[in-house]
């Protein structure tokens, strides 16, 4: 249905608006006509007319004035100004108002006005529809904007209800685990007391079944607490001072006596590059090294089971990217000689209770928990854990993990203190280093290097006293137990003014015999200071420090 | 069992638990009393002369923590043994100041009760007479 558009003419003399709402009429459209300014603007509010043409000079009320007023009112409708010629100052000032256009009087040709009035009304038009667009936009993102509140609030109240299931989870599971371990309380207990009265070797034989399928429940119970605690956001890991050797020693020795007990061999390795303290979690590590080697020793009949400790760095020869100065990275490994892992498996079995594998079948279901757990901690102390296997040919679980070489705020005390060299002190301090040992070499010159100092690298020893002599060095790194060499007599003959450099030239002594017997000695035959091998950083700086400070 | 058996008070809410450890302690030589609170183990220790507790943590009333700092001001002898069920057990500082330490923390169950009746003889020949 098309609606005829409506135009009101407002002019004060008869015959132009006779002549133009003729002209119009034959163009399909409705005429309006008003005589004066006022009866325009109240045929205007009466009928709503869908274009205005207004003449300028009027007697009463004038066009410009019935401009201001009707485009104040409807800022959409298209109002046209019919001007005499010799008034174009006008026409200027009535589009400055807000006319749409402008046709001069007389008009000589109608289709002009006939072409602006159609011009006007497809402007407004499209003004309308820009305008409806507009404000369905608007709407539409009010209401996306509404939604999206909504939304949110959704996620809020999810994300609450998620956090309360998640307690309520961990309280549910806290109370299970509680609840089943207290009749397994009575179960173990009193197969305790029938195993320590009198029972009969068949008897004791069942008793023992029983205890160890009891145990078997009570270590699944408190491995689901434990997977339980892991996954949740609550949980954490410690960071405190801990020496592995220390902590895993018992450890080691629990593995050897059940590998004793059932014919196998059991060794253990901690690389004596290995710092003798980290700063982590200790005893998740010992969760993790104690888990693997449980089930090393669970699926070995015969061989043995080994556990090798290093830094990473040193295993793949190469700098790990991710380790920065106070950083460490350490690769364990448990090898055994045991039933082996197929392919297929390798990784299914670190996933919880994996659900690929048939439990008819169920070859490794014994493995319970302990290397989902295990894999959980490792990927929180930065590392991974992978598995080298075949079936039949044993298998060698690895990880890495990270760990700090001590607190992170007693790093910044030492770099203030010790790392940073004296800047009056121009020319680098020279120390000659005494090593046959190519790792001590790179990692203590390396070090020396670091920190400022000229470092030279002595390997021909029986040659060293000869090479003294040739130019002054300012502190001297003497390995004591290198091969075919007296390093102590070295030492005392320095002391005793017999080589080319002052006898109370710095001496520090290093060995890798720990002992204290050795240290004695190196200070007895007139070493400055004494460390023992592996050298850390900065207990070199300290010592070297301390030893130039006389 | 002689006169000079060492006397062991067991502290623990569960029937079962106490049962247990008392059949499986009387059986290694020891004389042994019972209690299934902490307010209740302070009275026996009022009357008898008891040289080492075996404590439960999670109880009615006071708990195993509360009762040993207790037990500890009023017999300075004593000694402790920790039984819990709870995997997650840290001694509180003011426990570890009674003598406390690790290695008397057992979980429940103990596989092997012998390591119970093995701590309690080391822990009475460290002590003193009560």
């Amino acid at each position: 249905m098309t609606v005829t558009p409506r135009i009101l003419l407002i002019d004060d003399e008869p015959n132009i608006r006779e002549s133009i709402g003729a002209y119009l009429e034959d163009n399909d459209y409705e005429i309006l006509e008003a005589a004066s300014g006022r009866e325009g603007v109240d045929l205007f509010l009466e009928k709503n007319p869908d274009c205005v043409l207004v003449d300028l000079r009027m007697p009463g009320m004038g066009g410009l004035e019935v401009l201001a007023e009707l485009t104040e009112k409807s800022p959409e409708t298209p109002i046209l100004v019919v001007s005499g010629t010799g008034v174009i100052q006008d026409a200027v000032g009535a589009l400055r108002l807000g006319a749409w256009d402008f046709v001069t009087k007389p008009i000589v040709d109608m289709d002009i006005l006939g072409h602006a009035v159609a011009k006007a009304m497809e402007r407004a038009e499209l003004l309308r529809e820009n305008r409806l667009h507009k404000e369905f936009l608007e709407r539409e993102v009010e209401r996306r904007t509404q939604e999206l509140t909504l939304a949110n609030e959704r996620l809020r109240e999810e994300m609450v209800q998620r956090e309360r299931a998640e307690k309520a989870k961990s309280v549910f599971l806290a109370n299970m685990s509680h609840e089943l371990r207290t009749p397994l309380n009575g179960v173990i207990g009193m197969t305790n007391l029938l195993l320590a009265g009198d029972p009969t070797p068949k008897q004791k034989k069942f008793l023992e079944l029983s205890l160890e399928a009891s145990m078997q429940l009570l270590s699944v119970v408190s491995d689901i607490l434990e997977l339980s605690n892991i996954d949740s956001d609550r949980f954490e890991l410690v960071s405190e001072t801990f020496s592995p050797a220390e902590i895993l020693s018992p450890l080691f020795t629990a593995c050897a006596s059940m590998a004793e007990k059932k014919g196998l061999t059991f060794s253990s390795f901690i690389d004596p590059d290995a710092p003798e303290t980290l700063f982590g979690d200790g005893a998740r590590l010992r969760q993790v090294i104690m888990n693997l080697a449980q089930n090393a020793l669970k699926f070995t009949e015969q061989g043995g089971i080994a556990i090798d400790i290093r830094p990473a760095r040193k295993a793949t020869s190469q700098e790990p990217a991710s380790e920065t100065d106070n950083e460490i990275e350490m690769l364990f490994s448990v090898r055994d000689t045991g039933i082996g892992i197929q392919e297929d498996m390798q990784e299914e079995i670190f996933e919880s209770f994996s659900i690929g594998e048939d439990f008819l079948k169920k070859q490794y279901g014994e493995a319970g928990l302990g290397l989902s757990i295990s894999k959980k901690l490792v990927e929180m102390m930065g590392g991974k854990i992978w598995v080298d296997s075949a079936p039949g040919q044993g298998s060698v679980f690895q990880f890495t993990a990270k760990f700090m070489r001590r607190p992170a705020s007693s790093l910044d005390e030492i770099e203030n203190a010790v790392f940073i060299p004296n800047p009056t002190e121009r020319k680098p301090r020279t120390i000659f280093y005494a090593e046959t040992e190519p790792i001590h070499q790179t990692l203590v010159g390396r070090t020396l290097k670091d920190n400022g100092f000229e470092a030279v690298i002595f390997e021909a020893l029986p040659r060293f006293a000869e090479l003294l002599a040739q130019s002054p060095c300012d502190l001297l790194l003497l390995d004591i137990r290198p091969p075919g060499f007296d390093a102590l007599e070295l030492i005392r003959s320095i002391r005793e003014g017999n080589e080319s450099v002052p006898c109370d030239l710095p001496i520090i002594a290093l060995s890798a015999h720990p002992a204290s017997l050795e240290k004695r000695h190196a200070l007895e035959a007139g070493a400055t200071a004494y460390l023992a091998k592996p050298v850390h950083g900065d207990d070199l700086m300290t010592a070297i420090k301390e030893a130039l400070a006389g | 069992m002689n006169v000079n058996s060492p006397v062991v008070l067991i502290l623990d809410d569960e029937d079962m638990v106490r049962e247990n450890l008392q059949a499986f302690l009387d059986d290694e030589g020891f004389k042994t009393l019972t209690a299934s609170s902490g307010e209740k183990a302070l009275a026996l220790l009022a009357d008898n002369r008891v040289h080492a507790c075996i404590v439960d943590m999670r109880l009615p009333g006071m708990s195993g923590n509360e009762f040993i700092i207790k037990a500890h001001k009023a017999h300075p002898d004593m000694r402790y043994l920790i039984h819990t069920g709870s995997t997650a057990y840290k001694l509180p500082a003011k426990v570890i100041a009674c003598g406390l330490t690790r290695d008397m923390v057992f979980i429940k169950p103990v596989r092997d009760m012998c390591e119970l009746s093995d701590a309690i003889r080391r822990l009475v020949s460290q002590g003193g007479e009560p």
